[in-house]
């Protein structure tokens, strides 16, 4: 029962991730683009937040896979 | 003018690539930075309740006390948490303000979501207020507030807001003064339509012509 327990919180936090992740990719390209749209280039703080952004979930991942 | 320090700061993205011959940039701004802490506290305190809810559970249920499910899941919360922030902050980014000699603009883009340009062009409309709305002591204290534009279409009245923006009684004073000088060089309406039903002899809402109101000709002559 436990181990059943463990094995689904673990698939639905991987889906939630990777969905998490798609979606952070999907608005960093979005806003790059609107970026070069508007003429509003996004400062360097908040490139690389949004680089991050885009990394952490696959690090969750990641974590959960080895742990 | 703060307005033309403004245009200043800008000056390197390149918004003057959508001006016309003879239009000017006047202001560009966007809203202040603090309307960013209330949501992002809230965000910040639900973010901690849930932590302090995970860490509850992982003392008081048996089965999770030598599992990685609680620190897995505050992971999980933080990428969450760091996706909304970030989010926020680039929603705000894209919301700006533009005045030039010729058009008032709003340019709000939210990735993935929405965009929307309001544009009023300032030889199109007769700008009859312009308010300063200041509420609020925090916001007195770090001079936040919004304009109001208020113009007068043939049909309509329109407002169109500038909300939350540093410098609110600067920007004001400077865009009453621009929309004054812009609107003297203007020429008048022809006709306009009466609001109230029973004015000028009970006719309804007609449309009648300026020179039937203020007559500049009579016969025989210039008055």
């Amino acid at each position: 029962m436990k181990e059943i327990f463990f094995m689904v919180t673990d698939i639905l936090f991987i889906t939630l991730a990777v969905l998490l992740a798609v979606y952070n990719l999907l608005y960093f390209i979005q806003a790059k683009k609107a970026s070069v749209k508007l003429g509003i280039p996004l400062p360097f703080l908040l490139r690389k937040m949004l680089v991050v952004n885009v990394v952490l979930p696959f690090i969750v991942i990641l974590i959960i896979l080895i742990v | 003018m703060g307005g033309n320090g403004q245009v200043e700061q800008f000056k390197t993205y390149e918004l003057n690539r959508g001006l016309r011959f003879n239009e000017k940039l006047l202001i560009i701004t966007r809203k202040h930075w603090f309307v960013l802490v209330p949501p992002l506290m809230a965000i910040l305190g639900g973010g901690f309740l849930f932590s302090a809810l995970i860490v509850l559970l992982n003392i008081y249920v048996p089965f999770l006390q030598n599992s990685s499910l609680p620190f897995t899941s505050i992971l999980l919360l933080l990428a969450f948490i760091s996706s909304l922030i970030i989010k926020m902050v680039v929603d705000w980014y894209f919301h700006i303000y533009i005045v030039t000699t010729r058009k008032i603009l709003e340019v709000c883009h939210t990735p993935l979501a929405a965009s929307c340009v309001n544009e009023v062009l300032l030889d199109k409309v007769r700008c009859t207020e312009v308010d300063v709305n200041v509420n609020g002591i925090i916001n007195e204290f770090i001079d936040i507030g919004d304009v109001i534009l208020t113009f007068d279409r043939p049909t309509h009245q329109e407002e169109f807001m500038l909300e939350n923006i540093k410098n609110p009684r600067n920007v004001g004073l400077f865009l009453s003064d621009v929309l004054d000088q812009g609107q003297r060089t203007l020429t008048p309406p022809v006709w306009f339509k009466q609001k109230d039903k029973f004015e000028g002899g009970g006719n309804g809402h007609r449309f009648r012509f300026i020179d039937d109101i203020t007559p500049k000709y009579q016969a025989g002559g210039l008055l």
